[in-house]
């Protein structure tokens, strides 16, 4: 599925992040999204995704629009963030468990999608320890598995190599691979050299430098404010 | 959404600070208020509606600086936030939750509790019906001063600060119905308002967290 | 943030919300507020003289009764602050203008203020004419300070968050959610009096308002404590737009 994201802009509070947004993910694509710390590599995944609004522009999948049909839009989207959304006090197949219910994964298909990912994503053998008691970096896999849940086409990752060991950075970058082979895109914000094949990398700075500068009421038409000196009584 | 509702009773049951805990908080809370006044049969009889109202508000209003915020620390409020289900029904989910781990053991137990503060037997059924009908409008009303509080630090006294004035049409309602019954008046009507009261949160509640939730996840 | 559509074609498109411009409200009440500032001022030490001075017709309280004079115009401005601050954020989350947040935001203290001067006048009219301080079976003192806590929780909300865009608008949530509730306590608490067989604490309804010698100089203060709001508001909104323009600067140069 594509994922075609047009003149996208964000604004965090008064402060602009970038603008200007402009490019197209192809089915079968990974693209990569660099850019140094606070460039707004996460602010733009988490508005792709859906979670803040954007201040201008639009992103589409396939034929969905975030902006006018945005419920649609995100049935296509799937979002791994920062934070892994595992409890500490639930195991990993419970979790998964869990997740996948909550999105509506078939009842019937429920307990296999669940060890499926678990297979792939080499979860089996701790599978029900809690997750309080794993490694950051099973606790990544199993924040990540619950891409293989979800079914969905696009997948934004942010950093997901981070915490993983070598081994399962292969093991993650397998995955991405067979999702795109299967027609799927993945946006995946990153620091470090990417495992995959890069096809396309889209750099922060091109779009925090184009930023036009904020439209701030109480910026804007001020000038003479602080010229003002009628005394208060 | 039941989902939801089910994930958040397990961890309730599962750790500390769950269900437990905040029952043993509910008994603990009556019994001090119990231990603080006159051991006089009458005084006691009067204060026990009111001691077992205070627990229960007590008991929900400790556990609520949790509901939003562990999701939130942890990444999971953003991706039930990108679920399929509208927020508003995930809140309503997470009080129901928060309800059956405060709200409902408190109300289950009180009738034991207004036993021991030797309350008159009208008086301890209207009080049970009053925190049955009435328990629910505190673990929503309860949700949107979480969800309000949820990117502060340290947030559980300003929660508490904007909570408690919420809570206490209920619990004057509350204090109401049982005196009316202890008296042997009708508690019928004050009792219904309590119902009015929860029915009106449970309409109004989760759009207001939801809303809050939204501007803090943002 | 919202837009400034109307920054500087107000005067083409006379509209009332123009002034939620922070650049239109600063030039207009920068005008307005040395007038209305001395008028503010004379009204009420008008109005306060009079209730002083005024030779009172004989009642069963005596001299006491003049406490009426800050008592009542307080519990008023208390009162009809919070309903203010709530068509502020009404507005404010509807039509997305931060000065009317800037509103709600300013008028909370002032709003907590009055309300806190009518619970401790309250008390000590309370305490010599009924024996008591305060009594938890009145609803009238029971709904006046919930509302006080309203306020507080309000300010503390505001208080507690650094962004400013999102302070504004949980606070707005807070404030038109809490009404609900606000008003709730009111009806809620006189209830409670139909049970809690005792005199009412309410002594200024009734007779007392027909007597112009208590009418006339009751007015005027009600008059004066309009203007006096009206003046700290537009103080504190203007301080607060500085504020905020401050912080914007800052940003803006990084």
């Amino acid at each position: 599925m594509r994922l075609e994201v047009k003149d996208l802009a964000a604004f965090r509070g008064d402060r602009r992040i970038f603008a200007g947004v402009s490019f197209v993910i192809e089915p079968g694509v990974a693209a990569t999204l660099r850019g140094p710390n606070g460039s707004g590599k996460t602010t733009l995944l988490r508005a792709l995704a859906g979670l803040s609004r954007p201040a201008a522009g639009d992103a589409v999948a396939a034929d969905a629009s975030l902006q006018q049909e945005r419920d649609l839009y995100q049935e296509r989207i799937a979002y791994a963030g920062h934070a892994d959304a595992v409890k500490p006090a639930m195991t990993p197949r419970e979790a998964l468990r869990f997740w996948g219910d909550y999105f509506d994964t078939p009842r019937a298909e429920l307990d296999e999608r669940v060890e499926a990912a678990l297979t792939q994503f080499e979860l089996t053998d701790f599978a029900d320890r809690p997750a309080g008691r794993l490694s950051a970096g099973q606790r990544r896999r199993t924040g990540l598995a619950r891409l293989l849940l979800l079914e969905r086409p696009i997948w934004l990752l942010d950093e997901p190599f981070n915490a993983l060991d070598a081994n399962a950075v292969d093991a993650l970058a397998r995955i991405i691979q067979s999702h795109l082979n299967a027609g799927g895109a993945a946006l995946l914000a990153l620091h470090g050299p990417s495992p995959l094949r890069e096809d396309a990398t889209f750099n922060m700075t091109d779009f925090t430098a184009v930023a036009p500068p904020a439209s701030d009421p109480f910026l804007d038409g001020f000038d003479d404010v602080f010229a003002q000196t009628e005394p208060l009584p | 959404m039941r989902a939801l509702f089910l994930r958040d009773l397990r961890l309730a049951l599962r750790l500390g600070g769950g269900a437990g805990l905040s029952l043993s908080f509910f008994f603990i809370v009556a019994a001090v208020i119990g231990f603080s006044v006159e051991p006089d049969p009458k005084l006691l009889a009067q204060v026990g509606p009111g001691a077992v109202l205070i627990a229960t508000a007590l008991a929900a209003l400790i556990s609520l600086d949790r509901l939003f915020q562990a999701d939130f620390e942890d990444g999971s409020l953003e991706q039930i936030a990108l679920g399929p289900a509208p927020l508003e029904a995930a809140v309503l989910s997470k009080a129901a939750a928060h309800w059956a781990t405060t709200g409902l053991p408190a109300t289950l137990c009180a009738p034991l509790l207004a036993q021991m503060f030797q309350v008159p037997d009208a008086a301890t059924l209207t009080l049970t019906l009053a925190l049955a009908v009435g328990a629910p409008a505190l673990s929503l009303t309860g949700a949107v001063g979480a969800a309000l509080t949820l990117g502060v630090r340290r947030g559980g006294l300003l929660l508490s600060v904007i909570v408690a004035p919420m809570f206490s049409p209920t619990l004057i309602l509350g204090a109401v119905a049982a005196r009316a019954a202890a008296l042997q008046l009708d508690p019928s009507s004050a009792l219904l308002l309590l119902a009015a009261i929860t029915i009106g949160a449970l309409a109004i509640a989760p759009f207001a967290a939801a809303a809050a939730l939204r501007i803090n996840v943002n | 943030m919202a837009q400034n559509s109307t920054a500087d074609d107000g005067s083409a498109r006379p509209s009332i919300w123009r002034f939620a411009n922070p650049h239109e409200f600063m030039r207009l009440t920068g005008r307005l507020l040395p007038w209305i500032t001395p008028l503010a001022i004379v009204t009420l030490v008008v109005g306060l003289l009079w209730a002083l001075l005024a030779e009172l017709p004989p009642h069963p309280q005596g001299e006491r009764v003049r406490i009426m004079f800050i008592h009542v115009p307080a519990a008023m401005m208390g009162i009809n602050i919070y309903a203010m601050m709530i068509v502020a954020s009404l507005i404010g989350l509807i039509r997305r203008h931060p000065v009317s947040h800037l509103a709600a935001k300013a008028a909370a203290p002032i709003g907590a203020v009055y309300m806190l001067a009518a619970l401790v006048s309250g008390a000590f009219w309370g305490a010599p004419t009924w024996g008591a301080w305060w009594d938890f079976g009145d609803a009238r003192l029971m709904a006046a300070l919930i509302l006080f806590f309203f306020y507080l929780g309000y300010i503390a909300l505001w208080n507690a968050i650094e962004d400013p865009t999102s302070a504004s608008e949980l606070a707005a949530v807070l404030c038109l959610f809490g009404s609900i509730f606000a008003f709730l306590a009111r009806y809620v608490s006189a209830f409670w009096n139909t049970l809690h067989q005792k005199t009412s604490l309410s002594a200024i309804d009734g007779k007392e308002l027909v007597d112009d010698a208590i009418f006339v100089p009751l007015m005027v203060l009600f008059v004066a404590n309009y203007l006096v709001f009206f003046v700290l508001l537009m103080i504190s909104m203007r301080t607060e737009i500085r504020a905020r323009r401050v912080q914007a600067l800052r940003v803006a140069e990084g």
